[in-house]
């Protein structure tokens, strides 16, 4: 009972944090004048994917076609469950939540990639490359960036992190960890600057060139539940999660990840879309050795504020 | 957790390895293969987190399906034939036994259709096995005796009657490798595939070739014997090594092998077309004087196209009965140690004793296929050592060992692989250039 209950709560929270999204990223796109548009907007499309046909492109894959956006959605709720919403405000506690939470990550990165290769077509393939790609380029860089608070936290359960940071926030003195995570997490959900997988005119649409109706829709709700899950676990991990004064646990956290979320949106809208080499160059030749850096910093930093005897 | 729901979770998780470890080995797309394996691997982690060993579950995800299967997709897609829609035709039109259940889905286009039997002038056309010629029936079925569908008597004399034409030009060549030529049955010295028999094309030896002829680099019909200028474009002519003429005959016969024996190949991109026709097996191809036992192992070479895989199974099935003999022999380590023993020495333990074998086990088998590949990869390379060297794109005399700029055109040399031909070693590659692909086979005739 109280599984399903925690289950249809995760995806009744998902939709909601999927439209908030969408919703924050009309407003930070569009601008402030057209904010009645911008919550409507999203319900409009919803409908309008709802209405559309399913188109099935001949020579689909039959099972991994339509497989794809479930899995992609599934991986989302599942990495959902480790987000700490409050003290005890927890889908699924283990000891090792944040490592569940990386780990959960590249089966979401697989879903796109089956996404584009079961579509039959020349364009899907090409972005279906280009998501394994960054899927290997990615997985290094983030999983560095969240060793920081790790270390520093000394536990990989993500309410043990939230906990450690009572007295000071992580990104005061790892920013560099931050920078590095949210640049990771714009990889792994195929947003603005590193979105060439899903390349609106360049490769019409990219994965999701072939997906139309409903399916399109799971997509859609996926990506945007999988941006906001990272930002919060960004909040969890550098910004102290839930804690704050005066307001109850939760929503201090859910105001901190739209924060966030509304940061990094603004702030890549002055950013060109990176060509596919130019990723792999930014993730490989300056993300790795950052991240490197940014463990042995955050080593001698915790050494010197705990004094070694923790 | 109850224990009914805990018993559903471990068989439908056990369920899900064991099938997708199946589909990993029955299916013939290298990419579904991947994915059924991640499969496996994943229910192997639920099976783990049943266990209640959450970061052994996490590894093994992410290990095995984040970061070691995804760069084999990566790589897998990057293959000929990733989606293995050239293994299933080819098993389709060849009407190969085996499980098909696994190359579900594949475009669902029927074998090519064999062109009708025309009645030639109101003649009835006798059917007959092409195993077995002394059956013959008025109309189509199948052979009594093996049970082959049955061809028309005509097409069989044809092939008959060239067959024993050119019966003693009949030679054995490589379904991969056309210029490999040789008089008996056998293995491709360049890839140890079994040879199948290749008629020889009657072909009309101009007897031209013993003087040398100039030609025009770009006119090649201009011929003639004294140097001198194309009369069409003023060029100068290009003085043409005598073999010439049996370039043509043999480029010829290599155009005719390739268009009547290997399979029509195209690139994974046009794969992806609507019917997936990309093969195209003229069905010469399975009479053309083979046994069933050569075209059996033409299949088996067809479908690994190695021939170190009985070594590697041998190997592979060597290994797993040590293994079995190790982990059945090796005592149980927890049957003699109290309940009282706490949590950490016990996994110890385990992890020490019988489990360490099964790791070490795999890992020694992934030790032992990789020193294989290598070993095998370089006596390949030491068999088919060849020499770069570099060729004028239009005059194709000009020849040398540097790379630079053709002295008669000014154009820049392109590399060729030369080799001693004498050995019969040369390699014909799809990539070379056509005019290096003639001089090689000149050099076998």
């Amino acid at each position: 009972m109280n599984t399903v209950a925690t289950s249809l709560l995760v995806l009744l929270g998902l939709l909601v944090g999927a439209y908030a999204i969408a919703v924050l990223q009309q407003l930070v796109l569009s601008g402030p004048r057209q904010v009645v548009a911008a919550f409507q907007l999203p319900i409009a499309q919803t409908l309008l994917l709802l209405r559309q046909e399913d188109v099935l492109p001949a020579g689909a894959d039959f099972f991994l076609f339509r497989s794809a956006p479930f899995i992609a959605l599934a991986v989302v709720a599942l990495t959902a469950l480790v987000l700490p919403l409050g003290p005890n405000i927890i889908g699924f506690d283990p000891s090792i939540g944040l490592f569940y939470f990386l780990v959960l990550l590249s089966p979401f990165v697989v879903a796109m990639m089956n996404a584009g290769w079961s579509q039959n077509s020349k364009v899907g393939l090409f972005s279906t490359f280009r998501a394994a790609a960054y899927l290997i380029s990615y997985e290094v860089p983030i999983g560095f960036a969240a060793i920081g608070p790790v270390m520093a936290a000394q536990s990989l359960s993500t309410e043990r992190i939230v906990q450690s940071q009572a007295g000071l926030w992580y990104v005061v003195w790892q920013p560099l960890g931050l920078i590095i995570y949210l640049f990771a997490a714009l990889f792994v959900t195929f947003r603005h600057p590193f979105d060439s997988a899903m390349a609106g005119s360049e490769l019409e649409g990219g994965v999701l060139a072939e997906y139309s109706g409903p399916r399109l829709l799971l997509f859609k709700v996926a990506l945007n539940a999988i941006f906001l899950l990272l930002m919060g676990m960004g909040v969890v991990l550098f910004f102290g999660g839930w804690q704050g004064p005066w307001l109850p646990a939760p929503l201090w956290l859910v105001l901190k990840t739209f924060a966030l979320a509304a940061l990094v949106l603004w702030a890549t809208r002055f950013v060109p879309r990176l060509r596919p080499d130019q990723i792999l160059s930014l993730s490989w030749k300056i993300l790795l050795p950052a991240s490197l850096v940014n463990i042995t910093l955050v080593g001698i930093l915790t050494l010197l504020l705990t004094g070694g005897n923790r | 957790m109850s224990g009914v729901f805990e018993w559903i979770m471990f068989l439908s998780l056990s369920l899900v390895a064991i099938v997708t470890a199946a589909g990993m080995l029955l299916t013939m797309s290298m990419y579904r293969a991947g994915l059924a394996l991640m499969a496996s691997f994943v229910a192997l982690a639920g099976l783990f987190i049943l266990l209640g060993a959450d970061l052994l579950a996490a590894i093994q995800i992410m290990m095995n399906v984040g970061g070691m299967l995804v760069m084999v997709l990566f790589m897998v897609m990057m293959m000929m034939d990733p989606g293995g829609e050239m293994m299933w035709a080819m098993k389709r039109d060849m009407h190969l036994p085996g499980p098909g259940a696994f190359s579900m889905h594949m475009p669902w286009g029927k074998p090519a259709k064999e062109e009708p039997p025309q009645q030639q002038d109101g003649q009835e056309v006798e059917w007959t096995c092409p195993m077995h010629p002394q059956v013959s029936q008025p109309g189509p079925g199948s052979c009594p005796k093996c049970g082959m569908s049955l061809i028309p008597r005509a097409e069989v004399a044809d092939e008959r009657s060239s067959h024993e034409m050119v019966s003693q030009e009949q030679v054995y060549s490589c379904p991969m490798h056309p210029e490999v030529q040789q008089a008996q049955p056998g293995k491709c010295p360049k890839c140890g595939m079994t040879l199948i028999a290749v008629e020889q094309q009657p072909t009309s030896h101009a007897q031209v070739g013993e003087i040398a002829t100039y030609s025009c680099p770009m006119h090649p019909e201009v011929q003639q014997h004294q140097p001198g200028n194309c009369p069409k474009c003023g060029m100068q002519l290009v003085k043409q090594e005598p073999v010439t003429e049996s370039q043509e005959v043999n480029e010829q016969q290599h155009m005719a092998m390739e268009h009547s024996h290997t399979a029509h190949m195209e690139m994974p991109e046009d794969t992806t077309g609507k019917t997936g026709h990309t093969m195209e097996m003229s069905h010469e191809m399975n009479m053309s004087g083979m046994t069933p036992g050569q075209y059996y192992e033409m299949m088996v070479d067809m479908a690994m196209s190695t021939a170190q895989l009985p070594w590697a199974i041998a190997l592979g099935v060597l290994s797993a009965m040590l293994l079995i003999v190790l982990v059945v022999l090796t005592p149980w380590p927890l049957a003699h140690t109290g309940p009282t023993q706490d949590a950490t020495t016990a996994v110890g333990e385990l992890l020490l004793s019988r489990y360490m074998i099964g790791f070490e086990g795999a890992a020694f088998l992934i030790l032992a296929g990789i020193a294989g590949a290598v070993l095998f990869a370089q006596r390949a390379r030491r068999a088919g050592q060849a020499q770069l060297e570099h060729e004028g794109p239009v005059a194709a005399e000009v020849r040398q060992s540097q790379p630079g700029t053709c002295p008669k055109c000014g154009m820049t040399l392109m590399s060729v692989e030369q080799t001693p031909a004498a050995h019969g070693e040369s390699h014909a590659h799809g990539t070379h250039e056509e005019q290096g692909d003639q001089r090689e086979q000149g050099g076998h005739v």
